[in-house]
């Protein structure tokens, strides 16, 4: 039984009779006691009884000012009494708590547009702690800051397939890359050469097709030769949020299988990756992040199976940077930033 | 004899539901849905002119006590968890807790606590509140006058858990009980241990599939629960709308079986109709905080 009321108590005789209203509509009101004469020797005990009262009072006001308020009676004191006598019934340890801001870990988010929500398990999901005009569920998230975390992994996952498939497809024969960069979300920038200048408009025109309408492009330079050198930037096409599955924030204890599992997808598809062994891990307020450079010659096809290989999996890892150049005059070198967030 | 009878009045958006109660034997003697013609009824004359005809026609005895039951749309209800290092001074917890994660001023809400599985030691806490204009309207002297000032005032929620814990029975095993209005649905979760979890849905979501979605969502945190969900509230007189929801609840991966609550098997009736019993089960509830 939930006892609830929100009505402030009245005070007494002011209860529901009122005059002028329908007799059907009249409460019974509140008894108030006949008065009866009562008797001499009556009377003298009521006196001392409420002698005895006031004592015991005087006695129990001055066992709380000096030891405070018992444990077994707290939480049954009213709150008034508590504040006219100056008390408390925080303990030592809960105020500790309270100044320590301990409690602060139930909720986040102070404001009417940052509805409170878990952060590290200590309380249960939003759904407990409803306020109807904050809870705005038809309001879907739509870019990537306002996803959450766990959201974040598998956009990245996604975005990063769709800008090594973009540019793979949009590339035609006579275009070579100097700088191909992805940064999560979802920016490019591309550093390329041209044969010639049809061929840097097929390239254009293939890749405005694919991308976002956001594209800049900037002809750098044109050699003696004949070769343009242009630069483009620009967002590629946001993955359908719909489609994502949602991916919680792993414990710490996985960070380490979760590494041995990228680096087995990476090999898989022909993709060695270098400096998977030094994880840098950073304690955030509220979660802890995990980020891996890691660096590899694996050719462009190779490195596209593999981002395809990892928007499918369940791999905990997403790639919020990638940048590749030439090595030499066949190779090319790819540094690519893996990131993982993991609860505290 | 002469019993102790109560006015139980569950508010919503454009209409009142209005129930008279023997909470003391459990009788139920009249209940009615009334329109308010399309007037908010935050405007608590409303309130009154509508309560006021429908009284004279329909009590034949004296009333003692009026409460009245608000949507959860109109209030704040949430339900906390208290951290298990805390010893004492759980009020100012809720206090702190309500200003922290709505942004207002606790001092501009009448608030009140219910602490589970007790006060001593609570483990969680279900707060309501309500703007204490909207209350303080309920204690005019216009209202007072009328006789409709109501001796509590209980967010609709509470109301149906206490009537579902009344009627049903609460053991172990969670229940849950439906309430699906046009402007709003809420589900509510709970044991004998006290409201468990809430689930609500905004007006511009509702749908039967959207609420069979928050009921899978919601039993998801209790496997063990039987899935039957008893349903009330405006829209469980849309046939249309129950024989959808029974529907899409049946097609979920693990079927929820949805039942309109037109019965409440510990209560008695008086002779009359009572086809409206599914809409007026809050305003019932309301009047068990008045035994």
């Amino acid at each position: 039984m939930i006892k609830s009321n929100l009505m402030p108590s009245r005070p007494k005789g002011t209860a529901a009779v009122a005059n002028g209203a329908p007799q059907a509509l009249k409460g019974k009101g509140i008894k108030i006691g006949s008065k009866k004469p009562a008797s001499k020797g009556r009377f003298s005990s009521i006196v001392n009884i409420f002698y005895m009262l006031v004592v015991f009072m005087i006695a129990a006001v001055l066992y709380l000012q000096l030891f405070g308020v018992p444990g077994f009676l707290r939480g049954y004191l009213p709150q008034e009494i508590i504040d006219l006598l100056g008390l408390t019934e925080e303990t030592a340890a809960s105020q500790v708590l309270r100044e320590a801001g301990v409690v602060k870990l139930t909720a986040y988010g102070t404001r009417a547009d940052d509805p409170s929500s878990p952060i590290n398990g200590t309380v249960e999901e939003v759904v407990k702690t409803m306020r109807p005009d904050i809870y705005i569920t038809d309001k879907l998230p739509t870019n990537y800051k306002e996803q959450a975390l766990s959201n974040r992994i598998p956009y990245q996952k996604q975005a990063f397939h769709i800008m090594l498939s973009t540019f793979y497809k949009a590339t035609p024969d006579g275009i070579g890359y100097l700088d191909l960069a992805y940064q999560a979300p979802n920016f490019y920038f591309a550093r390329a050469v041209a044969l010639d200048s049809r061929t840097r408009n097929t390239f254009l025109n293939q890749l405005r097709a694919k991308v976002n309408p956001d594209i800049v492009v900037r002809d750098s330079s044109m050699t003696k030769d004949g070769l343009i050198e242009l630069s483009v930037l620009g967002s590629i096409v946001q993955p359908d949020f719909d489609s994502l599955k949602r991916m919680p924030l792993i414990k710490p204890s996985r960070v380490k299988s979760e590494i041995m599992a990228l680096r087995t997808l990476a090999v898989a598809n022909q993709v060695r990756l270098i400096g998977w062994e030094k994880p840098i891990e950073e304690e955030l307020e509220t979660y802890r992040r995990v980020i891996l450079r890691t660096t590899t010659e694996a050719d462009y096809p190779s490195l596209l199976n593999f981002a395809e290989a990892l928007q499918k999996s369940d791999l905990a890892f997403g790639v919020q940077q990638f940048v590749s150049r030439p090595q030499g005059v066949e190779k090319m070198q790819s540094a690519i930033e893996f990131v993982l967030y993991a609860t505290m | 004899m002469a019993h102790n009878i109560c006015l139980g009045v569950e508010i919503s958006e454009d209409e009142l539901k209005v129930a008279l109660v023997e909470p003391s034997r459990k009788h139920v003697i009249k209940i009615d849905v009334l329109p308010t013609s399309g007037n908010s009824i935050s405007d608590t004359s409303i309130y009154a002119s509508v309560l006021s005809p429908w009284i004279r026609s329909n009590l034949r005895q004296e009333k003692n006590a009026v409460a009245v039951a608000f949507p959860a749309s109109n209030g704040i209800i949430r339900l906390i968890d208290i951290p298990k290092e805390m010893e004492g001074g759980y009020y100012d917890y809720v206090n702190w807790e309500f200003e922290h994660a709505t942004d207002l001023k606790a001092s501009d809400y009448q608030m009140d606590a219910a602490f589970y599985p007790n006060q001593k030691k609570p483990e969680r806490v279900i707060t309501t509140a309500i703007n204490k204009k909207l209350v303080s309207s309920f204690s005019s002297d216009q209202i007072e006058k009328s006789g409709f000032s109501p001796s509590c005032l209980i967010a609709d929620v509470c109301a149906l858990l206490n009537i579902f814990e009344a009627s049903e029975g609460l053991g172990s095993q969670p229940k849950c009980v439906l309430k699906a209005d046009d402007k709003f649905a809420v589900a509510i979760w709970g044991n004998e241990t006290g409201p468990l979890a809430f689930r609500f849905l905004p007006k511009d979501c509702i749908s039967p599939k959207a609420i069979a979605d928050i009921l899978e969502d919601g039993f998801k945190e209790y496997p063990k629960a039987k899935k039957n969900v008893k349903l009330c509230g405006k829209l469980s007189a849309n046939a249309q709308f129950v024989a959808d929801i029974t529907k899409c609840a049946k097609e979920l991966k693990e079927s929820i079986e949805v039942q309109s609550w037109n019965s409440l098997s510990k209560f008695s009736l008086e002779k009359g109709d009572f086809s409206k019993l599914s809409q007026c089960v809050g305003a019932i509830g309301a009047t068990l905080s008045c035994a």
